[in-house]
């Protein structure tokens, strides 16, 4: 296990150097310039501008100057369009909101989800099971920016107690979480049944049925590991995916979460925050993969080293 | 003596047997027809036709649907929106299972080293920027794919309204596909690993049977259904990363257009003109439950381990 | 078993549920906000910094409004009032070149420090040295030998016309008679910066100084910062040490950086909002409905117009540009596509006493007359060209009903090149389109804003068209003293710009927007400036 751990680690650095190269070379391939803007801004300032960031430098001489401060002084940047701001800065003020929102969302995801799989799963074809597929359904065909409209104007114009938008009223996390949340349950809902229903139908169920075993005690006991695999194999992707992907839901409730900066990032061809985050991003997926194949391994025996 | 079976043969009698799968590819039959030969029937308007008189209309004998903010009939519009919404769905989305589900059998199969390399290259493209490699892909991918809408419109002889919209998808269509199948893959490579560690892969080694056939004959097939679910559930999420695409300006370019897109119009203007977003989201919702059931009715049916009856 | 699951589930969900429909009498943060004296303002997007001689951008000048406050101040009424803002009043001589300003005595950052003369002359100063960058400032090329210093092809700045004649005298001459050099000193690149403060963190033309920094920033205008949370919000309190204090009502501003329109809309609904930044037509049907006594629909001093490349076949045609523009039918586009805006027939929308000549317009039968000279009889053989938008709403439900037109009248074909953002603005200015959708804003009222930039080279022209006319009639303009005749001879300018239409001016702009009852004194204005010391809140609406 320890070894595991280390080797992971020793993969998870080249991983993120192979990146950090990657993603620079890739952002300077971009067609445009962080300097274009709707009034034309003048050559000799543009120059100026130019050479403040060091981006009249030759790429390996950017590249290199980009290593080292990163390797030695940990310094990510500075914003190109924004005097004065670091990416370090934008990161550290983001994350925090992008992880409380992004946990809220999987913990209602999976607390209604994960249940309204298994529920399904074993009284299947029955109402129930239509029931929950059905709600699951509504969960994955309506996009986040018609679900989360549609709460913030039903739940956040009708309750008093409830902001359709904001992050400052203690209340505010639980419209978007919800829509997040609800979304990713769906997900969720359809992976348990599915892998739930994989494992119902083989034959050591059958024995522990056929010893005598409660319903329920199968289910718990001997089904439910083997038949979450699929389902936890998602959380991982799905949380990656919340903090890097609730770019619509920041914009729906207003939320000054991390999301927005990864579209808008690549929309204003800011190169340090663009490369900023990805080192970010890929620390933390390195991170996450790292703990989804642990959990794999403690939910399934067989692939621990006898 | 009963009659011998196959696996396939069993399969389709349990699928014709499963009524909600039936009536699932009913209706997906009869949306890809509305879809793709709708509009070739006469009385199907044009969904680019703007009258700007007759903004947001309600459904009449004229418009059934009613129309749009700029007078365009909503129906021809759901019909065409159809056509790119179900190619990039179906397209993309088959792209994708296929390489990630051979990527992360191999990977989930193979195991120690080079289950590690696979899995990091995953886990840097799913780091990279995605926009950034949207960005330049459509940069990359634009004049090849306006020559070849030139050279397809010559060839055929179709007009441009009907060429343009779906060859100009072509890049979006590999894109997405290029990035959808991660998330396949590392799921196939999950079930993978725990199948492959039961009793009845440790006969097949000992038989000496061949890793590939024990791979794609005997271990595959009972991953085959979360393979097919998480296929349904993709296929709405990469519909819907289309429009998100489009929005941005680098997928489905005005005036043509698609579900999602029509969806995100009509989620706009919710309060105002509802059934601008209810028209869409119908056919939208209908077609992916549609799937839906038809993965569980496949899955069920493909099932070695499901009573014969 | 699971029949007990589900009846724990269902409480679950039930406390909630009644948690919140209890808390039903909760004070909305609208009405605490009127009660405490802040206004809640949307603002579009967060602001790129908050340097005076950094920033270009409108949401940027709605927070530097409340923390500087330059030699002439906005007025809350009139577009055309200059009243005194840090300077008692700026007097011209007899040929309104040389302009004297007298500061008032009893002006303070809000450090406490006094506003003197050398404050203004260290930032005019600040704002043109090389080193510093600085992207707009060409809006102080009124003064005399700044362009040249700017440029770097002089050195010292004794030869820029800025001069300290005391503490609270401070003279200016300018390039050339500029009678409505007022008008222009209400632009935020005119205020002044402390030099205290710049200095202590930094050298007068470095980049990336921290003084503007939330711990660090001083400004004389009548507020000062208090807290600034990225993409959350900018709150500005009242500067004690601001001259009229005393008469300031209000006792803070809160800007939300509210990047989508229907979140905007939402919120104010929900009493979150006092002033929202805009309106689409969605919100502007629905409130004409609900509540129409919050809406604005208000003249901006802005135009959205289309670009033709006049370098391109066969937009080299002056015949086949005027058609085009003749066959759009903009009081058509001003009732669907843009609600509320005027339809342009020229591109300087009135302001003041400047009336823009009459002659952009819809014609279908000339327009089909001219395409026929031109060479095109009912779009026959016309190449296929295209419209260039960047993906954002309206260009292209606009471009779309550009198209249907062009096709309905003329027989002309357009397709629809959409592009990103940042591509989109290359483009245009490498002058790789055929027709582009375009829109400006005017920094200041006055004609020039709008004509400027179409002078041979200039970096906002992007058309290719050149007119040695046209040139030598603002050339003429910028000696005359007299305003009536200035106007008239800007007038000619912009018929001869219209008349080769390198453009095809559309729609005159009308800032749609949404204010809570509780508001009061937040009059209509052009370049909507609207000043926060003089509005109030009164609570109970």
């Amino acid at each position: 296990m320890i070894r595991l751990i280390i080797s992971r680690l020793g993969q998870g650095i080249i991983t993120l150097f192979v990146l950090v190269t990657l993603t620079f070379f890739l952002v300077r391939a971009m067609p445009g310039s962080p300097y274009v803007e709707e009034k034309a801004i003048p050559e000799h300032a543009l120059k100026r501008m130019r050479e403040y960031t060091g981006l009249d430098q030759p790429l390996p001489v950017q590249y290199f100057r980009y290593l080292k401060n990163l390797v030695v002084h940990q310094d990510l940047g500075d914003l190109i369009k924004k005097d004065g701001v670091k990416v370090s800065e934008i990161i550290s003020e983001s994350f925090p909101v992008s992880l409380a929102l992004g946990v809220l969302s999987i913990g209602i995801a999976l607390v209604v989800g994960i249940p309204a799989g298994v529920v399904a799963a074993v009284r299947k074809n029955t109402c129930v099971d239509f029931a929950c597929l059905s709600f699951a359904m509504v969960g994955i065909c309506l996009p986040s920016f018609v679900i989360g409209p549609l709460l913030a104007v039903t739940a956040g114009l009708g309750l008093k107690s409830l902001n359709v938008a904001g992050w400052s009223s203690p209340g505010d996390w639980i419209l978007p979480a919800v829509t997040l949340g609800l979304i990713n349950a769906a997900y969720l809902a359809r992976l348990a049944r599915g892998g739930m229903l994989d494992v119902l139908s083989q034959d050591y169920i059958r024995t522990a049925r056929a010893k005598g075993a409660p319903g329920s005690r199968v289910v718990i006991r001997h089904a439910l590991r083997g038949g979450l695999i699929p389902a936890v194999a998602f959380i991982g992707p799905a949380f990656a995916g919340m903090i890097s992907g609730s770019f619509v839901i920041e914009t729906i409730f207003q939320i000054p979460g991390m999301g927005q900066h990864f579209v808008n990032a690549a929309t204003d061809r800011e190169f340090f925050l663009i490369q900023g985050l990805v080192l970010f991003y890929g620390f933390l997926i390195v991170g996450a993969n790292l703990l989804a194949d642990l959990a794999q391994i403690a939910l399934n025996p067989r692939l621990r080293k006898a | 003596m009963e009659k011998g079976t196959s696996l396939w043969k069993d399969a389709w009698h349990r699928l014709a047997h499963n009524r909600a799968a039936i009536v699932s590819l009913g209706v997906l039959i009869v949306i890809l027809l509305l879809c793709f030969i709708g509009p070739l029937l006469p009385f199907v308007k044009s969904p680019t036709a703007i009258n700007l008189a007759n903004s947001a209309a309600a459904p009449s004998a004229a418009h059934w649907f009613g129309t749009d903010p700029l007078g365009r009939d909503l129906f021809a519009r759901v019909l065409y929106g159809g056509q790119v919404s179900l190619l990039v769905g179906l397209v993309a989305t088959a792209v994708a299972v296929l390489i990630g589900v051979i990527y992360g059998a191999v990977a989930g199969y193979a195991g120690g080293k080079i289950d590690d390399l696979l899995m990091r290259f995953v886990d840097i493209l799913f780091a990279l920027p995605f926009l950034v490699l949207v960005i330049l892909f459509a940069l990359v991918v634009d004049k090849p794919a306006s020559e070849f809408t030139e050279w397809m419109i010559q060839t055929t002889g179709f007009a441009r309204d009907r060429v343009a919209p779906i060859t100009t998808l072509i890049p979006l269509f590999i894109a997405i596909g290029a990035i959808g199948w991660l998330t396949i893959a590392r799921i196939v490579r999950a079930q993978v690993m725990a199948v492959k560690k039961q009793e009845f892969v440790e006969a097949a080694v000992s038989l000496g049977l061949g890793r590939g056939r024990i791979l794609f004959r005997h271990i595959l097939p009972n991953v085959i259904g979360p393979i097919i679910i998480y296929t349904t559930l993709a296929v709405p999420g990469i519909m819907l990363l289309e429009s998100v695409l489009s929005f941005l300006g680098l997928g489905v370019k005005p005036p043509n257009s698609s579900w999602g897109i029509l969806i995100k119009e009509g989620a706009d203007r919710m309060e105002t003109s509802w059934l601008l977003l209810f028209f869409p989201s119908l056919f939208f919702a209908s077609t992916l439950f549609a799937l839906n059931f038809l993965g569980d009715g496949l899955r069920d049916a493909l099932d070695p381990k499901s009573a014969k009856d | 078993m699971f029949r007990g699951v589900t009846f724990r589930a269902l409480f679950l969900i039930a406390a909630p549920v009644c948690w919140l429909l209890a808390s039903c009498q909760k004070e909305s943060q609208v009405d605490r906000a009127t009660r405490e004296g802040i206004l809640l303002v949307g603002n579009a997007n967060e602001p790129k910094g908050l340097d005076p001689h950094i920033v270009s951008g409108v949401l940027e000048a709605n927070i530097l409004r409340a923390l500087f406050e330059g030699l002439i101040t906005n007025d809350p009424e009139s577009d055309t009032a200059t009243p005194g803002g840090a300077a008692l009043d700026v007097t011209p001589d007899a040929t309104a070149t040389v302009w004297t300003a007298k500061l008032r005595p009893d002006g303070k950052w809000s450090d406490g420090a006094p506003v003197t003369a050398r404050d203004f002359a260290f930032s005019y100063e600040r704002l043109l040295t090389p080193e510093l960058g600085a992207k707009y400032a060409e809006m102080l090329y009124f003064l005399k030998g700044a362009e040249e210093f700017n440029k770097g092809k002089t050195t010292d700045f004794a030869a820029v016309g800025v001069e300290v004649l005391d503490d609270l005298t401070l003279r200016l001459t300018l390039r050339g008679p500029t009678p409505y050099f007022r008008e222009i000193l209400k632009h935020y690149t005119w205020t002044a910066v402390p030099q205290h403060v710049v200095l202590k963190h930094g050298k007068i033309g470095q980049r990336g100084n921290p003084w503007t920094r939330p711990e660090n920033i001083v400004g004389n205008g009548p507020y000062q910062l208090k807290s600034w949370r990225r993409t959350h919000h900018i709150e500005v309190e009242r500067n004690p040490h601001y001259w009229n204090a005393a008469n300031v009502s209000l006792n803070g501003v809160r800007f939300l950086p509210i990047t989508n329109l229907y979140t905007e809309a939402r919120m104010f609904r929900d009493g979150q909002l006092h002033v929202t930044y805009a309106a689409t037509s969605e919100v502007v049907d629905l409130m004409k409905k609900e509540h129409p006594e919050n809406l604005r629909q208000e003249p901006y001093v802005g135009t959205a117009f289309y670009r033709y490349n006049t370098t391109r076949k066969p937009l080299n045609d002056v015949r086949v540009r005027q058609a085009l523009g003749l066959a759009v039918d903009r009081q058509a586009i001003c009732d669907t596509v843009f609600r509320g805006y005027k339809p342009a027939y020229a591109i300087t929308p009135a302001m003041g006493n400047y009336h823009p000549p009459r002659i952009a317009g819809f014609d279908p039968e000339k327009a089909k007359r001219l395409l026929a000279e031109a060479g095109y009889p009912g779009g026959k053989g016309f190449p296929r060209l295209k419209i260039l938008i960047a993906s954002k709403e309206t260009a292209a439900t606009l471009a779309q009903a550009v198209q249907a037109m062009w096709r309905d009248t003329l027989g002309v074909e357009v397709e629809i090149e959409n592009k990103e953002w940042n591509a989109y603005l290359v483009a245009m200015q490498d002058l790789d389109y055929d027709i582009a959708n375009a829109g400006w804003i005017g920094d200041y009222l006055d004609p020039l804003t709008f004509l400027e930039m179409w002078t041979p080279g200039n970096g906002n022209n992007l058309t290719g068209w050149e007119s040695p006319a046209f040139l030598k009639l603002l050339q003429q303009s910028f000696q005359e003293t007299d305003g009536t005749r200035r106007f008239e001879l800007l007038q000619q300018a912009e018929s001869i710009l219209i008349e080769e239409a390198p453009i095809l001016p559309v729609a005159w702009q009308s800032r749609n927007y949404l204010v809570h009852p509780s508001v009061q004194g937040w009059k209509p204005l052009l370049l909507s400036n609207n000043p926060y010391q003089f509005i109030r809140l009164v609570p109970g609406r």
